[in-house]
């Protein structure tokens, strides 16, 4: 199976996810990421502290929303993207959870 | 380049690259952490990490490099104007504005590592641009007062 049709899986799988590759430091990398949502639902302090304590993903802004993403090497079997791909939509959940009840 | 094997392979490469103020300790929720100096660019920036072993028994770490108190900062402009990127994201860590990424160790190499501590320690210094300018003449009058 060829990367395309990895990630093309990968999304199937985890509709949530958007998948892109990158170059760093001469290495290829991964980004796996979910939408939260918009910037102005949540407080900027908490999503700051949120990022400290996260054990997978962070929480960063990109275009107005705010995105769970986490990075790997993107020499990793795919069940391991798997595992974290699923990992990263609920950590974006699980914020969005705590987020309505602090609410 | 050989991947590490687990949490103390990477931790001894870890040491190998600090310039001083090396220190290690558990936490008191378990978690071992190593904190030390790093040279980048002729300045000395803190590096820290923080070994987290997953429930599934996977091992993952957050990397830092530890910024200015948040007071020297105002939140707003940072989070606004803090240079975007495909690693590292702004923390705050113990009242410290921090700029980190959480990553596994299994398939991780030191170039790896040693890529995501250069782009961090940029970060860092590009967030430390957007802190309070310091008000001189408000510390002189202190001062005098």
């Amino acid at each position: 199976m060829n990367v395309r049709e990895h990630e093309e899986q990968l999304v199937a799988r985890h509709p949530a996810i958007r998948v892109r590759t990158f170059e760093l430091g001469g290495s290829s990398w991964l980004e796996l990421s979910t939408t939260i949502g918009p910037v102005e639902q949540f407080d900027r302090y908490t999503v700051l502290c949120h990022n400290f304590d996260l054990q997978i993903g962070q929480i960063v802004e990109i275009d107005g929303a705010y995105h769970m993403r986490q990075v790997l090497p993107s020499a990793h079997p795919p069940q391991v993207v798997d595992s974290v791909a699923g990992k990263v939509v609920e950590a974006a959940s699980a914020f969005r959870n705590f987020f309505e009840v602090k609410r | 380049m050989t991947p590490f094997e687990g949490w103390s392979d990477l931790s001894v490469f870890l040491k190998s690259i600090s310039t001083r103020h090396q220190d290690s300790w558990v936490s008191p929720t378990g978690h071992a952490s190593i904190r030390f100096a790093y040279s980048f660019r002729g300045a000395e920036l803190g590096v820290f990490f923080v070994h987290n072993k997953q429930e599934d028994g996977n091992d993952w770490f957050y990397i830092g490099v530890r910024g200015l108190p948040v007071g020297s900062f105002d939140l707003s402009n940072v989070v606004a104007n803090a240079p975007r990127g495909a690693v590292g994201a702004l923390a705050l860590a113990a009242d410290f504005l921090c700029v980190g990424q959480t990553l596994p160790i299994s398939g991780l190499d030191s170039t790896h590592v040693m890529s995501v501590i250069d782009r961090l320690c940029e970060l860092a210094q590009e967030i430390e641009k957007l802190a309070r300018p310091v008000d001189v003449r408000a510390l002189l009058q202190h001062f005098v007062d």
